[in-house]
């Protein structure tokens, strides 16, 4: 499934996402894979994107 | 933090064993001198011998340049004269000499995959030396100097004659090699002192994994059709074990390189997609320059089998292959990118 909230969060912060893959330690692939659903990051690294966005967790990765 | 280089320093190991192992196989390679041993009675009555000549063959399985040379044993103390004759492939004469010439060695003479005959020759008198060395050479005109010792008797000569690989082309080899590996240590302890070592991230982990796991199950299935084709004899018409081994190698780092090519683990977080394509072109140049020494050297392919040269074809075409890898996902991410632009 589609993560929209983090694109929009990326989007709200000006940041491609080449420059979140930076902030983050990781490629830019990566970054795509978690935004098209393809790939289920660690809790490591929704901390690190959540820390980059200013957001929470919740925010970006919770299902309601 | 601090990087570790444990798997540098063993890559370093590795690389100076294989290196080592490389050049010494090279050099003592028994195809590198083809050795030919004749032991003759040589009886002189009345002035003549009772046998001429003998004739031995060097059954070159390497073309190249090759250093001939006939030694006999004793030197001294026979009533005769020898001779040496070398034969081209149509019967030709190629190369002749006599006498302490003879053991001297000729000149290197360029030597096809083929199989070549010579004569030695046994002279019991001047009058021989001077017929053989007209007919081999029309303008010949006698110097004057001539063998004083010339007697009847019995003589048991061996005769050992070998054709060598010229030294030129491998001590060429030898230095083309000590300059690549010298190249390749420097480079890598300039990455030890001056980088990190590749860092990938946790998607790409499990790529890695995943790629490994594909390239483990494709081990297995050619290890056991090798084993099947060898058992039925079909493998050795076609390949050696070794060249098999090296096959088999090559193409499980094609699955795991190319998987990983394919979904973005291939290039790690901290290093530069042009200097991968940098380094991979300089491999696919230096194999293509092997290959194409093994093809005017007869090794590409050796008795109908794919010889030793084969596998740097093979890894040519496995690093083209990653190449062309590299720059097709690169055109699809760029692609990606542009859409992801659009969208924005």
């Amino acid at each position: 499934m589609k993560n929209l909230r983090l694109k929009s969060a990326r989007a709200a912060k000006d940041m491609s996402q080449e420059d979140l893959a930076k902030a983050c330690g990781v490629t830019r692939q990566t970054i795509n894979a978690i935004e098209k659903g393809d790939y289920n990051p660690t809790i490591n690294l929704c901390i690190a994107i959540c820390k980059a966005l200013d957001k929470t967790l919740d925010e970006l990765f919770w299902e309601y | 933090m601090k990087q570790s280089n444990t798997g540098r320093i063993v890559a370093m190991i590795v690389l100076t064993i294989a290196f080592l192992a490389l050049m010494l196989g090279f050099v003592l390679s028994p195809k590198n001198t083809k050795k030919t041993t004749l032991k003759v009675n040589v009886i002189v009555e009345n002035g003549e011998a009772t046998y001429r000549s003998f004739t031995g063959k060097f059954n070159i399985s390497r073309a190249g340049t090759y250093d001939i040379a006939v030694k006999w044993w004793p030197e001294e103390d026979t009533g005769v004269i020898s001779g040496f004759v070398l034969y081209d492939l149509d019967g030709s004469i190629m190369h002749f000499c006599t006498g302490q010439a003879v053991q001297a060695g000729f000149v290197p003479t360029r030597l096809e995959k083929a199989e070549y005959s010579f004569d030695i020759l046994i002279f019991a008198s001047e009058e021989e030396v001077d017929n053989f060395l007209r007919k081999c050479d029309e303008d010949y005109t006698s110097s004057g100097d001539k063998f004083e010792g010339y007697k009847d008797g019995m003589w048991e000569i061996e005769y050992t004659a070998s054709a060598t690989l010229s030294t030129n082309w491998m001590v060429l080899v030898f230095f083309a090699g000590c300059i690549m590996y010298g190249l390749l240590m420097t480079l890598i302890v300039f990455r030890m002192c001056h980088e990190g070592k590749p860092e990938y991230d946790e998607r790409q982990k499990l790529v890695n994994g995943k790629a490994y796991e594909y390239g483990f199950y494709t081990m297995l299935a050619l290890c056991v059709t090798y084993i099947f084709a060898w058992f039925t004899g079909v493998a050795d018409e076609f390949l050696s074990p070794g060249v098999a081994v090296a096959l088999i190698t090559l193409i499980v780092a094609a699955v795991v390189g190319i998987y990983n090519v394919v979904n973005d683990g291939y290039i790690a977080v901290n290093a530069y997609e042009g200097r991968v394509i940098a380094a991979l072109s300089a491999i696919l140049a230096v194999n293509i320059l092997a290959t194409i020494g093994g093809i005017r050297t007869g090794r590409l392919i050796e008795d109908g089998k794919l010889g030793l040269s084969s596998v740097n074809a093979f890894c040519g075409l496995l690093m083209l292959a990653l190449i062309v890898a590299i720059v097709i996902k690169k055109a699809c991410n760029k692609r990606e990118d542009d859409d992801e632009e659009l969208e924005a």
